[in-house]
């Protein structure tokens, strides 16, 4: 619609996107504190679930409390894992649906 | 560099339901019309929504066939991920200034693939869905965005460059900068519509710090299929809630908060959800605690009936607490007040504040129009020219006027582009001299 490629960046974006991706990350003064701080907290909680859910489905009370996080930090991972096809759902247990990891089936 | 004309007769400045009708309305009489949008998507708060009262129609399929129209018109241009910097008189037109910001993306090659948005390793909160969802820190913002075209969210990246590798368009543009544009328009119509009261508004309902309290646009996406959750539940546990409550006016007709109007569409979105919820969900119990209903659109009193008839509580009520219990169920303090002002306490699986409405946009001197004691845009002759703000050439659609649902915002955006159409006819044409 509007944005036009700007010259010397035309069409170069894939076989010189290492070189590139520098010039953002120059600019931005490369990844504050606080996104290290996230991003590192991210891949550890993402790291337990999936540890977690290699023993077999879960919902996500049983999940939080398997690996000691907050239940609805839980949710928030799970639901995200869903919508990106990590996990889907399982059983109704009660009045939960438990997970399980995609490959596991 | 930007390839948008120099100057367009129309520019409508907000490309939500509201926005995109009135850049039609224009179109369809033949005059160039510019439709800006913040956000990378057009479609506005109802492009978001589940199903619209009173008729439960999906609101995305009456919603993106209108998108599509806006896009695909002729005499529409659409600028989308822009802001409005300034709008300054020009005779009997405008000057104006905007923001283009970038999306590190080359929108005319982009596929929409989504190949970058799978291979991002960065999770983050989703705005179109109030934060209860995810994307990536390079994503499309829905399945039905238009355009369908990605945006790298900088503050979230981690240059790690996997997005440029697996882009099969190579439509990356990591130097891509924020990119001001200068354009001339004949008319303005503003439709900037609305966000909700914040959620922290009332601090005895602890909105802003219990997961199982929702905010009504929040439940929207709930309940959506495409949803966060792709079936109703809290957001604290995932559990299926069998008992949920709604407190009106949690963000209306309360002075202390700053919003002493009636946002007029609460009473029956609560009603919608709550229907839709029992049939959703096989037993659940609803109760709506209201000061008292207001039904008044055409068919709704109609639809109050029915929800009434199938088993949702209305219940006079004034909710004075939320507090949550240790398995973040959550308990209501409520004052009865049909029953000399008994006072009980009620625990639900989760609550719904139906905040009201506030405007979006704030320009300050970004534009030269006044906005009234309840912070919406003023009309200058509300009664008779209602679509007419304080500054001439300058026209108002939607909820930027004022709380509205989207039938009235649509008729107001039809009514504010022939008044737009008029000035453009009378400013442009050349003078007759005998
Ligand atoms: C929970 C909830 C449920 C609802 N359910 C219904 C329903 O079932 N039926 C019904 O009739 N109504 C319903 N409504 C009301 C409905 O959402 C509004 O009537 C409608 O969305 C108003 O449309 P609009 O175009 O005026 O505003 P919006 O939808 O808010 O669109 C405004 C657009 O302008 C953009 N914008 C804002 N500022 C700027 C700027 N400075 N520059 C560029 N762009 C800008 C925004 O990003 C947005 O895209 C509901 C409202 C809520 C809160």
């Amino acid at each position: 619609m509007s944005d036009k490629k700007e010259a010397g960046t035309n069409g170069h974006a894939k076989s010189e996107g290492a070189a590139s991706i520098k010039v953002l990350r120059d600019r931005h003064g490369g990844m504050s504190a606080e996104m290290k701080e996230y991003y590192k907290e991210l891949n550890n909680i993402r790291k337990l679930l999936f540890d977690a859910l290699k023993s077999g489905p879960m919902t996500v009370p049983e999940l939080a409390r398997k690996c000691s996080l907050k239940s609805e930090t839980t949710m928030w991972h799970v639901m995200a894992m869903r919508r990106y096809g990590e996990v889907v759902e399982d059983k109704i247990q009660g009045d939960y649906y438990s997970y399980r990891l995609k490959e596991a089936h | 560099m930007s390839d948008l004309n120099k100057r367009y007769d129309g520019m409508v400045i907000g490309a939500g339901i509201a926005g995109m009708q009135a850049a039609l309305d224009l179109a369809e009489q033949g005059f160039q019309v510019l439709l800006v949008e913040k956000d990378p998507s057009i479609g506005g708060v109802m492009v978001g929504l589940n199903k619209v009262f009173p008729t439960l129609d999906c609101s995305s399929c009456i919603c993106t066939p209108r998108m599509a129209e806006a896009a695909h018109h002729p005499n529409i241009t659409i600028q989308t991920y822009t802001e409005v910097l300034n709008v300054d008189r020009n005779g009997p037109g405008f000057n104006v200034k905007l923001l283009k910001k970038p999306r590190y993306v080359d929108e005319d090659t982009c596929i929409g693939c989504s190949k970058c948005e799978l291979e991002c390793p960065v999770l983050v909160p989703h705005e179109f869905d109030y934060g209860l969802g995810s994307r990536r820190a390079v994503y499309i913002p829905h399945s039905n965005a238009i355009p369908q075209v990605a945006t790298l969210d900088v503050e979230h990246c981690t240059f790690c460059g996997k997005c440029a590798k697996v882009c099969p368009a190579d439509c990356f543009i990591y130097d891509q900068q924020p990119e001001e544009i200068e354009i001339e328009v004949g008319a303005v119509i503003v439709a900037s519509g609305l966000q909700i009261t914040p959620m922290g508004a009332k601090a005895e309902y602890n909105g802003d710090k219990l997961p199982n309290v929702v905010n009504p646009l929040g439940m929207e996406r709930i309940q959506s299929s495409n949803g966060p959750y792709g079936t109703v539940l809290r957001p604290s546990d995932g559990k299926i809630p069998k008992k949920i409550a709604y407190v009106q006016c949690a963000g209306s007709r309360d002075k202390t908060i700053g919003v002493s109007y009636c946002s007029r569409v609460c009473c029956m979105y609560a009603l919608k959800q709550a229907l839709l919820t029992t049939h959703y969900i096989h037993g659940v119990e609803i109760t709506i605690y209201h000061m008292d209903i207001r039904a008044f659109g055409k068919g709704y009193e109609q639809f109050y009936r029915r929800a009434m008839d199938e088993g949702i509580k209305i219940v006079k009520g004034k909710v004075a607490k939320i507090d949550e219990t240790d398995n973040q169920d959550l308990i209501i303090r409520v004052e009865h007040l049909d029953e000399g002002g008994r006072v009980e306490e009620a625990r639900y699986d989760m609550v719904v504040l139906s905040q009201g409405l506030m405007p979006a946009w704030k320009p300050g001197s970004a534009l030269g129009i006044d906005v009234g004691e309840d912070g919406f845009f003023e009309s200058v002759n509300p009664k008779i020219k209602p679509t007419l703000s304080t500054m001439e050439g300058v026209f108002l659609a939607g909820v930027s006027a004022g709380p509205k649902d989207i039938p009235d915002s649509i008729v107001e955006a039809g009514a504010a582009a022939m008044e737009a159409a008029n000035y453009l006819q009378r400013t442009t044409k050349p003078k007759v001299t005998a």
